[in-house]
């Protein structure tokens, strides 16, 4: 791809430890995001997203988390090697994190223009009212209707789509390179899910930052990523540009979740409900994890993991029968 | 201090409301605001008559009127009746509720202030710090508050000043324990996550998140504790080791009419009526603001 190297991840391995053995919630897995590239990560529940937007900020609970292998190489240094101080600073100055559900990542008893400010303050080094007119002119940008009323009040006094504005607002706010957006438009209702990610889109279209969608929901990652990366227990599966993924899916487990979600392509025919369940984070099996719940599985799956491997020219698949996975749809 | 070590502290945090609807709730609800009511309402009282005590004494509360001693309630000149010394029982009391309203409020403004700092810094640090702060107040906790208040109480000698002091740091272990409990609630708040990867330092975050966030409990389970205050230090103070005479104090005037209970039963029980008063409409206070505070509570 066109894209000069932002981020790469190379065997992060975050792993849980709890009384029932440890659970490896990433468990391996390698990407790399291009600078003002647009990513979706998809997944479903427990397949690892959350934890890899969380450990790239090292932000990972420890314990029971512990980031225990891998290097994630960004703007060229491992962030796993830096000191609290160093990983500080790029918080929020380079890396952003919008959240799930936004309304709770507010605080409660802090009016949301100081929210903002201190985010702003923080890294730019202005003063309060500075960072409050920055505040009110992010809203604006953000086709927010009357920002000063809004920067005054307090987070339950909005609705779930202000919310995730104002968190956007705050994680765009110092310019940075990348942001990571983990289910933000998850627990939003559809039309307001649209315009955050149009908003988002835009907005980081004009600064040329980066954007790590993670999601369950194959619309919005059509809607919003030029490159998809689905995530099946604890790795990547499958990785390559977003039309050719709904195109011609080339994982079986990426088949199964394009067959069991409403499309317009595929109006009359009937939706597939993937058979069994995802392995436990506990256990993993020496070959596929995927093998169970496979329909084209053959033996040899089970004596190793498939490595993520470029199966065509700009496409990896973790599958050893990639062709045969979905065929055109 | 009623308040057993495994309870939860409601903190304003979400959560999925309680399975009881209907009358109940709504009864409960009614039930706190008023408690709120009745307890500012006794408590504002108090605190006017202690700020207007000089105007409404009809006398200095330490003037001995030689001739009139132990008069009952109703003697003309004297609204509620003399002492053994014969002074006056309406202008005692008045200015009696200044030293209750003080033993009530500053221990518990202080250790609630130092409780609110050792345990948010406790709390949110985690590791050793939180292990020498909070096992540090267990062994202090260990020991029955009121034995503790006279001891510190009898150690640094009798006087108002000493019996805040002692107050203070029997205050400290509750206060220091039971922000550490909002705090740890609140370290875990997805919002705390946010001001983190928001690049925020640790000071910041326990400055303006997690201070503003635990001061409302906090407060609410500080004045549920300004009842209990009260009757611990007129209890010092009735066995000699709190305000010395001739100041007047409720816990003080109950010892001075100590000798003549079956005689003159009002000289004890008028500032004991007095007491009771008080401590009950903190207590209706902090009871109420803490039920409000109960997410579980909310209609």
């Amino acid at each position: 791809m066109e894209h000069a190297e932002l981020l790469r991840v190379e065997g992060l391995k975050t792993w849980f430890h709890s009384r029932h053995g440890v659970a490896k919630a990433v468990d391996g897995i390698d990407f790399s995001i291009g600078e003002g590239e647009h990513v979706g990560l998809v997944g479903e529940s427990g397949s690892g997203k959350s934890v890899t937007a969380l450990s790239i900020l090292r932000l990972v609970r420890d314990p029971p988390g512990r980031i225990v292998d891998g290097r994630i190489l960004f703007e060229g240094r491992d962030l796993l090697s830096l000191s609290d101080e160093q990983m500080r600073r790029i918080r929020g100055r380079r890396i952003s994190m919008v959240f799930q559900d936004p309304a709770s990542h507010l605080d409660p008893v802090m009016k949301v223009g100081d929210w903002i400010a201190e985010a702003v303050a923080l890294h730019k080094g202005t003063n309060r009212k500075e960072a409050i007119a920055e505040a009110v002119r992010l809203l604006q940008v953000l086709k927010v209707p009357s920002p000063r009323d809004v920067l005054h009040a307090y987070p339950f006094q909005l609705s779930g789509g202000m919310c995730q504005r104002i968190l956007i607002a705050t994680a765009i706010a110092t310019e940075p390179v990348l942001i990571i957006a983990d289910e933000a438009t998850s627990a939003l209702d559809v039309t307001v899910q649209a315009s955050i990610l149009r908003t988002l889109g835009e907005l980081t279209e004009n600064i040329g930052t980066a954007v790590l969608l993670t999601t369950h929901n194959m619309r919005v990652v059509r809607k919003a990523c030029s490159r998809v990366m689905v995530m099946y227990a604890g790795r990547v599966v499958e990785d390559c540009r977003t039309e050719h993924l709904f195109e011609r899916p080339m994982h079986p487990y990426t088949v199964g979740l394009l067959n069991a979600v409403p499309s317009l392509d595929r109006v009359g025919r009937p939706l597939i409900p993937m058979l069994g369940e995802p392995p436990l984070p506990t256990a993993t099996p020496p070959g596929c994890a995927f093998f169970a719940r496979c329909p084209i599985r053959r033996p040899i799956c089970q004596e190793k993991r498939p490595p993520l491997l470029e199966v065509a020219p700009g496409r990896s698949s973790a599958c050893l029968f990639p062709e045969e996975a979905g065929g055109a749809r | 201090m009623d308040r057993t070590d495994n309870e939860p502290i409601p903190v304003a945090a979400p959560t999925g409301g309680s399975q009881e609807g209907g009358w109940p709730r709504v009864l409960s609800g009614v039930r706190s605001h008023q408690g709120i009511a009745v307890g500012a309402a006794i408590v504002m009282a108090v605190v006017l008559v202690a700020l207007l005590a000089p105007f409404i004494s009809p006398y200095d509360p330490n003037e001995i009127h030689p001739i009139d001693r132990l008069k009952g309630i109703g003697t003309p000149g004297y609204l509620l009746g003399t002492d053994i010394q014969g002074r006056d029982m309406l202008s005692r009391l008045a200015w009696g509720s200044r030293t209750s309203l003080a033993i009530a409020v500053v221990p518990l403004a202080i250790a609630g202030l130092i409780g609110l700092l050792l345990g948010s810094f406790g709390a949110y640090g985690g590791g050793v710090s939180e292990t020498l702060i909070m096992r540090g107040m267990d062994v202090v906790f260990g020991l029955p508050p009121i034995l503790l208040a006279i001891a510190v109480a009898a150690t640094l000698g009798p006087g108002l000043f000493n019996l805040l002091v002692s107050l203070t740091i029997v205050l400290i272990p509750p206060m220091t324990r039971v922000t550490a409990q909002v705090v740890a609630i609140l370290r875990e708040q997805t919002f705390v996550e946010a001001a983190r990867a928001s690049g925020a330092r640790d000071l910041q975050i326990i400055f303006h998140h997690i201070l503003p966030n635990s001061v409302a409990p906090v407060l609410a389970y500080a004045t549920s504790l300004a009842g209990s205050m009260v009757v611990f230090g007129a209890g010092i103070s009735f066995i000699g080791l709190g305000i010395q005479p001739p100041r007047a104090d409720w816990g003080r005037m109950i010892n001075d009419g100590r000798e003549v209970l079956d005689l003159m039963p009002h000289v004890s029980t008028l500032p004991g009526i007095a007491i009771v008063v008080l401590a009950a409409g903190f207590n209706f206070l902090g009871d109420g603001l803490r039920d409000l505070l109960d997410p579980r509570m909310k209609v």
